[in-house]
């Protein structure tokens, strides 16, 4: 065999080496790319998964104490307000029916679900909150005045409980729960208007469930709310649940109970103790929570 | 002899599977792998800035908060009150805090209007001689005289990292009287001075 043939049938050798060796080169080439791209999906997905748990979390909680401290520093502030507020400062408060003008779906609106009754009658009637009888308090009679006043029990006749924020002091006029209405109803605006709701009460400070000595002190409404206007309030709960209601009670993990000392001293006019006073350990109770009716 | 013959032969075989080097033979892998780096660390400098920016927010917002427990002390703020409040904790207190801040007195002597552009207007109420008042670091806020609403320009406060907050208060009102009346604190974080 000459050397050119031998030549020859080497290189056909050599080729089909070559044309193997690149086969697998091609393979081994294709599953690194392969590889790389599944590395380079999962750094991405990583990266991004990293962002939002991250930032999901972030500041929230502390983020949330501080609007809750927030809250807390407006409800004491309400509260300290009725100290120095005078009442015939009020007189102008309206109603929600008059602010349907302004505010459009605040009353009654069948489509709202925080819509407010509407009525411009008198006591008795659905929506009691005349203001402008307030006008008739010259001077400086502040909100808490009235209310200490108001917070009797007798209501002029001895032994007989129920009188605690009915407007009279004994058998005078003395409009306390209006005053306080009307009061925490222009306070409290920003939070109605937000979807919350309120109640402000005067209640027993060593009570256990905070209406203490106060029985039936519920069935009258005697607190300043405008929950209890609302359609939620007057359809949806019924009668018992309504006038057992306890507000520092409500079912809601937002709810926020604010109590600030509200101490009475009382004059004795008669008995052995009579001359003394006597101090009544009330506490203004504010509760706030956050409505969630229309909420599925 | 024999060694220069396996070197020789080694070579071969490395040119004939088609081996460049460890790096040059896999240069195409190297994109995607640097890819995912820069990903990754983008992502962390995008966090990073995130957190920096909540961070600076949430100190805003205790700053202002902080500064509102002075202002929430009594149920009652007066002129003079308000005032000598100003001067001798409120200023101090944005400057050790790091924040610009303008505190407004509304009073409303009556129903409460929460309006988030009227509550940062001073406004003078010419018959009854009432008149807003308010406290900031910014020199020209400070010097801002109350109009009538009609006129009153909102103050300008900034859009980012500033918080607004309301109390309500008694206020001197004409007579007297004490009437219904708000506190709007506004902070916000200072511009750096090389943005200014």
């Amino acid at each position: 065999m000459k050397k050119k043939d031998l030549e020859w049938i080497g290189c056909k050798r050599c080729g089909l080496e070559k044309k193997m060796a690149n086969m697998a080169q091609g393979k081994k080439r294709a599953q690194a790319s392969f590889f790389d791209g599944v590395l380079f999906m999962l750094t991405a997905v990583f990266s991004v998964s990293l962002i939002f748990i991250t930032l999901d979390n972030y500041g929230v909680a502390q983020d949330k104490l501080l609007r809750t401290a927030y809250l807390a520093n407006y409800m004491q502030s309400t509260s300290k307000a009725l100290y120095y507020l005078d009442v015939s400062t009020l007189w102008d408060v309206k109603s929600y029916c008059k602010d349907a003008d302004t505010n459009p779906g605040i009353a009654d609106n069948p489509g709202a679900t925080v819509g407010y009754y509407c009525n411009e009658g008198g006591p008795g009637e659905k929506y009691d909150l005349d203001c402008k009888n307030l006008s008739q308090y010259s001077g400086r009679v502040t909100v808490a005045d009235l209310l200490k006043k108001d917070a009797d029990t007798t209501d002029g006749t001895a032994g007989q409980p129920g009188g605690l924020l009915d407007d009279k002091f004994g058998t005078s006029a003395q409009m306390g729960r209006t005053a306080l209405r009307c009061a925490m109803k222009e306070i409290m605006k920003p939070f109605t208007f937000s979807g919350y709701r309120y109640i402000s009460e005067i209640a027993d400070a060593t009570g256990e469930q905070g209406i203490g000595d106060f029985p039936k002190y519920m069935e009258g409404q005697k607190y300043a709310s405008d929950y209890m206007f609302t359609k939620a309030f007057r359809e949806d709960i019924d009668e018992k649940a309504r006038n057992e209601l306890d507000c520092s009670k409500i079912d809601s993990n937002q709810l926020l109970v604010i109590r600030s000392p509200f101490k009475i001293l009382e004059l004795n006019d008669e008995g052995d103790n009579k001359g003394k006073f006597t101090s009544r350990n009330y506490v203004l109770r504010t509760c706030i929570w956050p409505s969630d009716e229309g909420r599925e | 002899m024999f060694q220069e013959v396996t070197m020789e032969k080694r070579q071969q075989k490395r040119k004939i599977l088609g081996f460049i080097g460890p790096l040059g033979d896999d240069i195409p892998a190297i994109f995607p792998i640097v890819a995912g780096i820069l990903i990754f660390i983008t992502a962390l400098a995008f966090i990073e800035t995130q957190k920096a920016d909540r961070d600076r927010y949430l100190a805003v917002r205790s700053s202002t908060l902080k500064m509102s427990y002075i202002l929430t002390e009594k149920g009652h703020m007066g002129d003079l009150n308000f005032d000598s409040k100003c001067k001798d904790q409120l200023l101090p207190f944005g400057a050790g805090n790091n924040l610009d801040f303008a505190v407004v007195l509304k009073k409303q002597c009556g129903p409460l209007h929460y309006s988030d552009e009227d509550n940062l207007k001073l406004v003078l109420d010419g018959e009854e001689m009432v008149t807003d008042r308010i406290c900031s670091t910014i020199e020209k806020l400070q010097e801002m005289q109350p109009t009538s609403l009609d006129e009153a320009i909102p103050l300008d406060i900034p859009s980012k990292n500033s918080v607004i907050l309301t109390y309500p208060v008694a206020v001197d009102c004409s007579l007297g009287k004490r009437g219904l009346g708000m506190i709007v604190v506004a902070g916000w974080e200072p511009k750096k001075k090389s943005a200014e």
